[in-house]
Protein backbone atom coordinates (compact mmCIF):
# COMPACT_ATOMS: atom_id res chain seq x y z
CA UNK A 1 0.00 0.00 0.00
CA UNK A 2 2.99 2.28 0.83
CA UNK A 3 3.99 1.46 -2.62
CA UNK A 4 0.96 2.38 -3.88
CA UNK A 5 1.93 6.20 -2.84
CA UNK A 6 0.37 6.40 0.30
CA UNK A 7 1.89 6.93 3.86
CA UNK A 8 1.23 3.51 6.23
CA UNK A 9 1.10 2.99 9.66
CA UNK A 10 0.13 -0.61 11.21
CA UNK A 11 -1.48 -0.43 15.11
CA UNK A 12 0.14 -4.04 15.66
CA UNK A 13 -0.57 -5.86 18.73
CA UNK A 14 1.92 -8.11 17.26
CA UNK A 15 4.98 -5.88 16.26
CA UNK A 16 7.76 -9.24 15.98
CA UNK A 17 5.42 -11.07 13.50
CA UNK A 18 4.86 -7.83 11.38
CA UNK A 19 8.17 -6.13 11.56
CA UNK A 20 9.20 -9.39 9.76
CA UNK A 21 7.35 -8.71 7.06
CA UNK A 22 9.29 -5.22 6.55
CA UNK A 23 6.27 -2.68 7.15
CA UNK A 24 7.20 0.82 7.02
CA UNK A 25 5.87 1.81 10.25
CA UNK A 26 4.12 0.00 13.19
CA UNK A 27 2.46 1.31 16.62
CA UNK A 28 3.29 -1.80 18.67
CA UNK A 29 0.51 -1.89 21.25
CA UNK A 30 -0.03 -4.52 23.91
CA UNK A 31 -3.58 -5.05 24.11
CA UNK A 32 -5.15 -8.59 23.23
CA UNK A 33 -5.61 -9.52 19.56
CA UNK A 34 -9.06 -7.95 17.69
CA UNK A 35 -8.68 -4.77 19.94
CA UNK A 36 -5.86 -2.95 19.50
CA UNK A 37 -7.89 0.38 19.93
CA UNK A 38 -8.72 -0.31 23.07
CA UNK A 39 -11.72 -1.49 25.22
CA UNK A 40 -15.52 -1.83 24.37
CA UNK A 41 -17.36 1.94 24.90
CA UNK A 42 -13.89 3.15 26.50
CA UNK A 43 -14.24 6.59 24.09
CA UNK A 44 -11.32 8.06 26.26
CA UNK A 45 -8.95 5.44 26.24
CA UNK A 46 -9.73 4.73 22.63
CA UNK A 47 -9.14 7.87 22.19
CA UNK A 48 -5.57 7.89 23.79
CA UNK A 49 -4.56 5.29 22.13
CA UNK A 50 -4.66 6.53 18.35
CA UNK A 51 -3.80 10.03 19.63
CA UNK A 52 -0.53 8.17 20.41
CA UNK A 53 -0.81 6.10 17.09
CA UNK A 54 -1.15 8.65 14.79
CA UNK A 55 2.02 10.75 16.06
CA UNK A 56 3.25 7.88 14.97
CA UNK A 57 3.19 9.41 11.62
CA UNK A 58 4.75 12.43 12.21
CA UNK A 59 7.46 10.35 14.80
CA UNK A 60 8.81 8.23 12.56
CA UNK A 61 11.63 8.77 10.12
CA UNK A 62 12.95 5.96 9.04
CA UNK A 63 11.32 2.63 6.90
CA UNK A 64 10.81 -0.18 9.43
CA UNK A 65 10.53 2.01 12.59
CA UNK A 66 8.90 0.51 15.34
CA UNK A 67 7.44 2.97 18.54
CA UNK A 68 6.51 0.87 21.44
CA UNK A 69 3.04 2.84 22.79
CA UNK A 70 3.04 3.18 26.77
CA UNK A 71 -0.08 1.24 27.06
CA UNK A 72 -1.18 -1.50 29.31
CA UNK A 73 -4.31 -3.50 29.25
CA UNK A 74 -6.10 -3.69 31.81
CA UNK A 75 -7.23 -7.54 32.54
CA UNK A 76 -4.93 -10.68 33.13
CA UNK A 77 -4.28 -11.89 29.34
CA UNK A 78 -6.53 -15.06 30.62
CA UNK A 79 -9.35 -12.73 31.45
CA UNK A 80 -9.31 -11.50 27.90
CA UNK A 81 -11.80 -13.91 26.61
CA UNK A 82 -9.68 -12.92 22.99
CA UNK A 83 -9.76 -16.35 21.23
CA UNK A 84 -12.47 -17.79 19.02
CA UNK A 85 -15.09 -20.42 20.67
CA UNK A 86 -14.05 -22.36 18.74
CA UNK A 87 -9.69 -23.51 17.91
CA UNK A 88 -9.14 -22.17 14.26
CA UNK A 89 -8.68 -24.76 11.34
CA UNK A 90 -4.71 -23.86 11.01
CA UNK A 91 -4.11 -24.38 15.09
CA UNK A 92 -5.99 -27.63 14.66
CA UNK A 93 -3.88 -28.45 11.42
CA UNK A 94 -0.53 -27.55 12.84
CA UNK A 95 -1.81 -28.79 16.32
CA UNK A 96 0.83 -31.72 16.61
CA UNK A 97 3.95 -28.94 15.61
CA UNK A 98 2.59 -26.57 18.29
CA UNK A 99 2.48 -29.48 21.23
CA UNK A 100 6.00 -30.23 19.37
CA UNK A 101 7.41 -26.74 20.47
CA UNK A 102 5.85 -26.43 23.15
CA UNK A 103 7.66 -29.85 24.70
CA UNK A 104 10.92 -28.59 22.92
CA UNK A 105 10.88 -25.38 25.34
CA UNK A 106 10.60 -27.14 28.59
CA UNK B 1 10.10 7.20 32.94
CA UNK B 2 11.34 4.00 31.35
CA UNK B 3 10.19 3.55 27.57
CA UNK B 4 7.84 0.93 28.01
CA UNK B 5 8.75 -2.40 25.61
CA UNK B 6 5.52 -3.97 24.49
CA UNK B 7 5.39 -7.97 24.95
CA UNK B 8 3.25 -8.95 21.15
CA UNK B 9 3.54 -12.55 22.75
CA UNK B 10 1.43 -11.46 25.93
CA UNK B 11 -1.43 -12.33 25.48
CA UNK B 12 -0.72 -15.82 23.65
CA UNK B 13 -1.20 -19.24 25.41
CA UNK B 14 2.47 -20.92 26.04
CA UNK B 15 2.18 -22.97 23.22
CA UNK B 16 1.21 -20.96 20.93
CA UNK B 17 3.92 -18.45 21.60
CA UNK B 18 6.56 -21.35 21.41
CA UNK B 19 5.30 -22.55 18.27
CA UNK B 20 5.17 -18.83 16.37
CA UNK B 21 8.91 -18.21 17.70
CA UNK B 22 9.66 -21.04 15.78
CA UNK B 23 9.44 -19.11 12.56
CA UNK B 24 9.83 -15.72 13.42
CA UNK B 25 12.99 -14.02 13.08
CA UNK B 26 14.16 -12.14 15.92
CA UNK B 27 15.91 -9.28 14.45
CA UNK B 28 14.36 -6.44 11.87
CA UNK B 29 13.61 -7.42 8.19
CA UNK B 30 16.64 -7.49 6.05
CA UNK B 31 14.92 -6.33 3.03
CA UNK B 32 13.97 -2.80 1.15
CA UNK B 33 10.88 -0.91 2.69
CA UNK B 34 8.70 0.96 0.68
CA UNK B 35 9.05 4.40 2.26
CA UNK B 36 6.33 7.48 1.16
CA UNK B 37 7.44 10.54 3.73
CA UNK B 38 4.18 12.48 4.99
CA UNK B 39 3.43 14.78 2.66
CA UNK B 40 1.50 17.66 4.68
CA UNK B 41 1.21 17.08 8.88
CA UNK B 42 -1.68 15.22 9.98
CA UNK B 43 -4.21 18.23 10.51
CA UNK B 44 -4.13 18.78 6.78
CA UNK B 45 -4.11 14.97 5.48
CA UNK B 46 -7.00 12.91 4.50
CA UNK B 47 -7.06 9.33 6.48
CA UNK B 48 -8.16 6.08 5.41
CA UNK B 49 -8.85 2.98 7.87
CA UNK B 50 -8.37 -0.37 6.77
CA UNK B 51 -8.61 -3.29 8.81
CA UNK B 52 -8.15 -6.83 8.43
CA UNK B 53 -10.62 -8.12 11.04
CA UNK B 54 -13.44 -9.67 8.61
CA UNK B 55 -15.92 -6.79 8.86
CA UNK B 56 -18.65 -6.12 6.09
CA UNK B 57 -22.21 -4.87 5.85
CA UNK B 58 -24.92 -6.69 6.88
CA UNK B 59 -25.85 -6.00 3.29
CA UNK B 60 -22.98 -7.31 1.39
CA UNK B 61 -22.17 -10.91 1.67
CA UNK B 62 -19.67 -12.65 4.73
CA UNK B 63 -16.42 -13.14 4.67
CA UNK B 64 -15.75 -17.08 3.44
CA UNK B 65 -15.59 -19.25 6.75
CA UNK B 66 -16.92 -22.35 5.63
CA UNK B 67 -14.28 -23.14 2.84
CA UNK B 68 -11.16 -22.30 5.55
CA UNK B 69 -12.53 -24.63 7.83
CA UNK B 70 -12.49 -27.27 4.94
CA UNK B 71 -8.86 -25.94 3.75
CA UNK B 72 -7.15 -24.58 6.66
CA UNK B 73 -4.27 -22.76 4.66
CA UNK B 74 -6.79 -20.90 2.43
CA UNK B 75 -8.08 -17.17 3.79
CA UNK B 76 -11.19 -15.48 2.00
CA UNK B 77 -8.99 -12.70 -0.54
CA UNK B 78 -11.88 -10.48 -1.01
CA UNK B 79 -12.39 -7.41 0.41
CA UNK B 80 -15.44 -5.31 1.99
CA UNK B 81 -16.11 -1.56 1.53
CA UNK B 82 -17.33 0.05 4.66
CA UNK B 83 -18.73 3.47 4.45
CA UNK B 84 -17.63 6.20 7.39
CA UNK B 85 -20.26 6.39 9.82
CA UNK B 86 -20.87 2.47 9.95
CA UNK B 87 -21.93 1.54 13.52
CA UNK B 88 -21.59 -2.01 14.88
CA UNK B 89 -25.86 -2.06 14.09
CA UNK B 90 -24.48 -2.22 10.71
CA UNK B 91 -21.99 -4.72 10.34
CA UNK B 92 -21.51 -8.69 10.26
CA UNK B 93 -17.69 -9.70 12.01
CA UNK B 94 -16.22 -13.44 10.57
CA UNK B 95 -12.97 -14.15 11.52
CA UNK B 96 -11.84 -17.93 12.86
CA UNK B 97 -8.67 -16.28 14.88
CA UNK B 98 -10.31 -14.11 17.03
CA UNK B 99 -13.29 -13.73 19.50
CA UNK B 100 -15.82 -11.16 17.24
CA UNK B 101 -18.08 -10.46 19.80
CA UNK B 102 -16.22 -7.89 20.78
CA UNK B 103 -15.78 -5.52 17.82
CA UNK B 104 -20.13 -6.49 17.06
CA UNK B 105 -20.29 -4.63 20.72
CA UNK B 106 -18.38 -1.56 19.22
CA UNK B 107 -16.60 -1.34 16.14
CA UNK B 108 -14.33 1.69 17.51
CA UNK B 109 -12.42 -1.13 19.40
CA UNK B 110 -10.80 -2.46 15.76
CA UNK B 111 -12.43 -0.21 13.15
CA UNK B 112 -11.99 3.51 15.16
CA UNK B 113 -14.60 5.11 12.68
CA UNK B 114 -16.71 7.26 15.25
CA UNK B 115 -13.36 8.19 17.09
CA UNK B 116 -11.79 9.45 13.67
CA UNK B 117 -15.01 11.19 13.00
CA UNK B 118 -14.37 13.44 16.24
CA UNK B 119 -10.62 13.68 14.99
CA UNK B 120 -11.85 15.70 11.90
CA UNK B 121 -14.49 17.54 13.93
CA UNK B 122 -11.68 18.25 16.48
CA UNK B 123 -8.79 19.26 13.46
CA UNK B 124 -6.35 16.36 14.53
CA UNK B 125 -6.78 14.81 11.14
CA UNK B 126 -7.53 16.68 8.29
CA UNK B 127 -11.01 14.70 6.97
CA UNK B 128 -11.55 11.05 7.25
CA UNK B 129 -11.83 9.47 3.99
CA UNK B 130 -14.97 8.68 2.73
CA UNK B 131 -15.16 4.82 2.64
CA UNK B 132 -12.83 2.54 5.05
CA UNK B 133 -11.87 -1.03 3.84
CA UNK B 134 -12.46 -4.43 5.89
CA UNK B 135 -10.38 -8.03 4.29
CA UNK B 136 -9.56 -10.81 6.33
CA UNK B 137 -6.76 -11.12 8.70
CA UNK B 138 -5.25 -14.43 7.45
CA UNK B 139 -3.97 -14.76 4.48
CA UNK B 140 -1.48 -17.57 5.32
CA UNK B 141 -1.12 -17.85 1.25
CA UNK B 142 -1.51 -14.73 -0.59
CA UNK B 143 0.15 -14.54 -3.45
CA UNK B 144 -3.01 -13.25 -5.40
CA UNK B 145 -4.49 -10.95 -2.43
CA UNK B 146 -2.10 -8.53 -3.61
CA UNK B 147 -3.53 -8.17 -7.02
CA UNK B 148 -7.02 -8.94 -5.69
CA UNK B 149 -7.63 -6.69 -2.97
CA UNK B 150 -5.00 -4.01 -2.41
CA UNK B 151 -4.92 -3.39 -6.23
CA UNK B 152 -8.58 -1.98 -5.87
CA UNK B 153 -8.12 -0.46 -2.97
CA UNK B 154 -5.70 1.30 -3.86
CA UNK B 155 -7.49 3.02 -6.79
CA UNK B 156 -10.35 4.01 -5.00
CA UNK B 157 -8.28 5.59 -2.19
CA UNK B 158 -6.38 7.66 -4.96
CA UNK B 159 -9.95 8.71 -6.06
CA UNK B 160 -10.81 9.67 -2.70
CA UNK B 161 -7.07 11.76 -2.08
CA UNK B 162 -5.69 9.80 0.39
CA UNK B 163 -3.21 10.63 1.84
CA UNK B 164 -2.47 8.34 4.93
CA UNK B 165 -3.42 4.66 6.14
CA UNK B 166 -4.04 3.00 9.40
CA UNK B 167 -3.60 -0.49 9.50
CA UNK B 168 -5.40 -2.04 12.55
CA UNK B 169 -4.78 -6.17 11.84
CA UNK B 170 -7.04 -8.15 13.78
Amino acid sequence: MEEAGFSTLLLSPTWEFTRAEGIPRIAAIEYPYGRPVGQIGDREGQRKVLLEALSVFEKAKRPGEVIHLPFTWPEDPKKTDWQPPEMSPLIKFYLEDIKKARQAQG
Amino acid sequence: MEQKIVDGFRFLPPGLKAWVKTFIPDEAYKGTIPWIPMKKPLSQATLALVTSAGISLKTDPPFDMEKEKREPLWGDRSYRKIPRGTTEKEIDCNHLHINTNHVKQDINVILPLTRMAEFEEEKIIGRLAPTAYSFYGFQWQNTDFLKEAIEPISKHMRAEEVDAVLLTPA
